[in-house]
């Protein structure tokens, strides 16, 4: 396992995933491989059930054990995170591998404040950082991530802030532990554009201010250029080009990639 | 804040209601009180005269409001047949009644949450299955019988207690408590089974959702996503149900008495029915009613403690 | 029909829910066609019994036989129940249609009102109503349905509240349609598959009820005596006895979990 090179810190090898609930086993990814390296943007585009959110729920741990057989690697820092024990895989899950999700109305609990949300992992993997401690980080976050207020968001429930806000607080409650990978599945998806626009740049700017390395999972292929440096399109669960994103973008090979690049609005961001 | 002052006057207003349909009710009805009090030694010249005495020839909504009045300094009337004070017909009794559907109570909570999490946690497998179909069969058993089962096992097989016995809480409460036991567990039977598949469902429900898989992502092991986040929204459903299992657990209690032989309400209450003592009946509705009307009070209250969505409507 | 018989091969609720209404019909059948004994019949020589190949399951403290008296209050209580259904139901819907259609300030009040008796058990209810009736089997029939009135009348008003935002109603509304025949023609048969897996619940609750009520010994009148009843008679001879109790008891529960199955096996099927 010691193979990988300095800078990568996760490596995917021949990830296969297969479901088993019904009758007949049903492959939602083959042969799936990546390789991260710190402070990178890649990103992963595809159509809904090309296998792009399969891959990053099983890289964030978030796949269930049941009803599925996996195969193949994922290793983070030496570690397969497919065999390794459950509570090693959580030691990483919102401490060094963080997850932002599409939909950031039902991803919040309802029924929890914003401020004890946004400080869970800081919790539960620093039991040594005091309350006091916490809640200050997490309001120096929330203002970073472009939440006016944040003493008034603090105290607030979801139900209280728009969707564009939500995202911001899933955002600063996945950088809280300053963790090496941000994984955001489609986060602008189900936001209004202007906002999506203001998302995208928090997403470049904590690249840049922290050096997070961030998997941008996205069906939208401008956008994915516009954040990653590097893009992975899937079909059917399987990779069917890769390489630089402006490289992929100018000389599309695959027949899918280009049909994507055909379909993209002619207005350009 | 407002929104509570609100639900408050609405409690207050129902409860009046009922209480009028119910007085109304039992004076629109034929059959006099006098004829039944005075018996064989009546004249009409008594019976005019008794009946300006108790007020009967006041309009009803005097004689209700009266009533209200009366109620309010904790007069409940005087008894038809027993020429004694309601209050302290009841005084006596009621606490039996209540301390009995109040151990079913907190007997069904004690048993429907930590099945309905496991039955949950186990989704599916055996113990689930199993759970589910003995929930269901014990739904089936109405209170009355499963307290004959329980008198018979207990007390007739096992000889455990004295079927039929009691002891006053005045003498022994540690007895008396104990003699509460089964009757209380027949009460709460049926609402434990319902109850924990409710919770069983919503918990499903809940754990399939979107936070949960934030809840998971951020760290926490299983049972803290079970404790700190899925419980709180699961609970919900379930709270509504034992808010309104807690009335019918004290109707429950009544016919439950008869087959224990417990001294509760449930004797006067069905004595005052066939006599149509009213004051009695009264007395008793309006306590009931009230208890209702608390119940859905408190679990209005509990609502916007544990669903921050509810408070500002 | 067959329809019917596949989709129980699939779902155990609606299987084991007919085997056991079939069970219950079974007895009714069985006491209606050739009934071992007349069930008020006396048999002064032979009182409380045990089971011998003359009376199946015994005889009571009156000599009367106790098989038959189970298959003729098996009767009582189904029509006891079945009647407390039909009051409860039907007033319910037409309640629930038509303030849920028409809505405003009578739907306001009613509701506020029916909310009320909903929370309020229902063995109280019909204790009220019936010291206001007087006992006997249809006074305990007309107090049981007016009792069960409220969960009819919420259910309906809830799904006619969901009906009336659906296309189908609002284009009716549109082509000037009469508004009764848009409640009974265009939504009512649209709500049926609920309304009938609530008819099952409310029946269920009817046995429970009126076997509580005969129980206090409120309910049916002795010799026509329901399963209740019967019960609480058999109460005092459960030391000498208890197979009496047993016998009564277990029919009881039979009906309840059958028509609990068939209910939300309906409630599946129609999912």
């Amino acid at each position: 396992m010691g193979e990988m090179r300095d800078d990568l810190i996760l490596r995917v090898e021949d990830l296969t995933i297969e479901f088993h609930d019904h009758d007949r086993p049903e492959c939602v990814v083959e042969g799936f491989n990546l390789e991260l390296a710190r402070g990178e943007i890649v990103g992963i585009v595809g159509e809904s059930g090309s296998g792009k959110s399969m891959s990053a729920l099983a890289i964030a741990g978030l796949l269930k054990r049941h009803a599925m057989t996996r195969s193949g690697r994922i290793l983070f820092q030496g570690v397969d995170l497919l065999t390794c024990s459950r509570s090693q895989l959580r030691s990483y899950q919102g401490d060094e591998i963080s997850i932002v999700f599409q939909e950031p109305q039902t991803s919040l609990n309802p029924v929890h404040r914003i401020g004890e949300q946004v400080e869970e992992s800081l919790r539960i993997h620093h039991p040594e950082v005091t309350a006091q401690e916490r809640r200050e980080r997490a309001l120096k976050l929330m203002e970073q991530v472009g939440l006016r207020e944040p003493e008034r968001v603090y105290r607030s429930y979801p139900h209280e802030l728009s969707g564009g806000m939500r995202q911001r607080v899933m955002i600063a409650a996945a950088m809280i532990g300053s963790p090496q990978i941000l994984i955001a599945d489609e986060p602008t998806t189900a936001l209004d554009v202007t906002v999506q626009a203001q998302i995208i740049e928090l997403l470049r700017n904590i690249n840049r201010r922290e050096g997070t390395a961030i998997l941008f999972i996205s069906h939208d292929l401008s956008l994915v250029r516009s954040l990653a440096g590097r893009v992975l399109v899937m079909q059917d669960g399987h990779v069917v080009e890769e390489g630089a994103s402006e490289e992929v973008f100018a000389h599309p090979r695959h027949p899918y990639t280009k049909r994507l690049i055909a379909a993209i609005p002619v207005v350009e961001l | 804040m407002r929104g509570i002052l609100r639900k408050l006057a609405g409690a207050v207003l129902t409860l009046l209601a009922v209480t009028l349909l119910v007085f109304l009710a039992f004076r629109l009805i034929p059959g006099d009180p006098v004829t039944a009090l005075l018996g064989t030694e009546i004249t009409p010249e008594r019976a005019a005269q008794l009946r300006a005495e108790m007020g009967l020839d006041d309009p009803l909504l005097v004689q209700y409001g009266r009533w209200v009045i009366h109620a309010l300094g904790g007069d409940l009337g005087t008894s038809y047949s027993y020429s004694m004070p309601v209050s302290s017909m009841l005084a006596g009794k009621l606490p039996i009644t209540l301390t009995m559907s109040l151990m079913a109570f907190v007997l069904s909570i004690a048993l429907a949450i930590p099945l309905g999490i496991l039955a949950a946690k186990h989704e599916g497998r055996i113990f689930d299955r199993v759970l589910l179909a003995l929930c269901q069969v014990i739904m089936a058993i109405p209170p009355f019988f499963s307290g004959i089962l329980l008198t018979y096992i207990f007390g007739i097989v096992l000889r455990w207690f004295t079927p039929g016995g009691f002891i006053s809480y005045e003498r022994d409460m540690v007895g008396f408590l104990r003699y509460l036991i089964l009757p209380a567990v027949a009460i709460a039977l049926p609402k434990a089974a319902m109850a924990a598949k409710l919770l069983r469902d919503s918990v499903i429900e809940e754990a399939g959702k979107d936070y949960v898989r934030t809840a998971y992502s951020r760290g926490n092991a299983t049972m803290e996503v079970m404790y700190r986040h899925v419980l709180r929204n699961a609970i919900l459903p379930v709270v509504t149900f034992l808010g309104m299992a807690l009335a019918d657990m004290v109707a429950g209690s009544i016919v439950v008495e008869q087959v224990f032989g417990i001294p509760g309400i449930s004797r006067i209450l069905l004595t005052s029915i066939s006599n149509r003592d009213y004051p009695v009946v009264e007395a008793i509705i309006l306590g009931i009613a009230g208890l209702v009307v608390v119940a859905n009070l408190l679990v209005d209250l509990l609502y916007r403690l544990l669903d921050p969505r509810l408070r500002e409507a | 029909m067959s329809q019917f018989l596949r989709r129980m091969r699939k779902d155990p609720y609606l299987l084991t829910g007919t085997i056991l209404t079939g069970f219950i019909c079974l007895l009714v059948l069985w006491g209606l066609i050739c009934s071992p004994y007349d069930p008020t019949e006396m048999d002064a020589t032979a009182r409380l019994a045990g089971a011998s190949s003359a009376h199946l399951l015994g005889t009571d403290h009156l000599g009367r036989d106790v098989l038959s008296r189970i298959l003729y209050a098996t009767r009582v209580t189904l029509w006891i129940a079945l009647g407390t259904v039909g009051v409860g139901a039907g007033c319910g819907t037409i309640l629930g249609a038509l303030t849920g259609y028409y809505g405003g300030l009578l739907d306001e009040t009613l509701m506020r009102i029916i909310d009320v008796l909903f929370a309020f058990p229902s063995i109280l209810l019909a204790l009220v109503f019936v010291s206001l009736f007087g006992t006997g089997t249809s006074q305990v029939v007309l107090a049981l349905g007016i009792a069960f009135i409220p969960s009819f009348a919420r259910v309906v008003r809830g799904e006619f509240l969901r009906c009336l935002v659906q296309p189908y109603v609002e284009v009716a509304r549109l082509q000037g349609v009469k508004h009764m025949r848009i409640i009974f023609v265009h939504i009512l048969p649209n709500i049926l598959p609920m309304l009938f897996s609530s008819i099952l619940i409310g029946f269920n609750n009817a046995v429970l009820a009126e076997a509580g009520l005969s129980f206090l010994g409120i309910g049916s009148q002795p010799p026509y005596s329901s399963l209740g009843r019967m019960l609480s008679e058999s109460q005092a001879y459960l030391f000498n006895r208890p197979g009496m109790v047993l016998a009564v008891g277990f029919v009881i529960v039979v009906m309840n979990l059958g028509f609990a199955f068939l209910g939300e096996g309906i409630k599946r099927w129609a999912k």
